[in-house]
């Protein structure tokens, strides 16, 4: 919301975000966002699963729940990974 | 015990036929808010996941660069389409958390309220933000 409004407010309030969101605390917030982003994106998709009465079985509920956090991690390094590397250039 | 069995007086159920009919429950609104809470859930996945690709993709992006991607057609709509059903998705999530943890009358009123003004808020904010910028000259 910050980040649209001081878009559209112009260029020195977008700058003024960009450079916030480039230190290393809003670094460290957006990662904590993208974590928690992806893991509530994940769990959702398992509840959603569970909602269509699928993988109801407790096994298959343990194994959802470690896929969760497998994703989650994947998801957030991959994004991260290719978010810093065009950061670089 | 199945529907269709006759309930014996022991058994004999709390709801009448009317009430099971309607199926709206004591809370009066059946499963609408659950309901709506998977539908909003489900629009929100292929939102999301355009919405961190778009972000990554705008890394490092000028504010000349960050408008005109806005303005081509498709990011002003899916970015509309984000604020509405999330912050929909949020004020649902919210309420549930509320209901449950919150347990004066008068107080968990005023944090409904509250929360629901301030989602509301936020996404006119955000929908105000990008229509400015999309059709702004």
């Amino acid at each position: 919301m910050w980040w649209l409004g001081a878009a559209s407010d112009g260029p020195e309030p977008y700058a003024a975000v960009q450079h916030f969101l480039g230190s290393w605390i809003g670094l460290l917030l957006l990662f904590g966002w993208s974590v928690a982003l992806f893991y509530h994106l994940c769990n959702g998709l398992r509840h959603l699963w569970w909602d269509i009465g699928r993988g109801l079985e407790l096994s298959s509920v343990y194994g959802g729940g470690w896929a969760v956090l497998a994703s989650t991690a994947a998801l957030t390094i991959v994004s991260w990974a290719v978010g810093l590397s065009h950061w670089a250039h | 015990m199945t529907d269709h069995q006759m309930p014996s007086p022991a058994h004999a159920p709390m709801r009448s036929p009317l009430g099971r009919a309607i199926g709206l429950g004591s809370a009066k609104e059946g499963v609408t808010h659950w309901w709506r809470q998977r539908v909003s859930a489900l629009a929100l996945v292929p939102l999301t996941l355009w919405f961190v690709i778009a972000v990554i993709a705008l890394v490092g992006a000028d504010h000349a660069a960050f408008v005109t991607w806005v303005r081509s057609p498709m990011p002003a709509v899916f970015l509309i389409l984000l604020l509405v059903a999330s912050f929909y998705h949020t004020a649902l999530g919210l309420q549930v958390i509320i209901e449950d943890y919150i347990h004066g009358e008068v107080m968990r009123l005023a944090a409904l309220l509250l929360m629901r003004l301030l989602c509301v808020l936020f996404a006119v904010r955000g929908i105000l933000a990008v229509l400015k910028m999309a059709l702004g000259a």
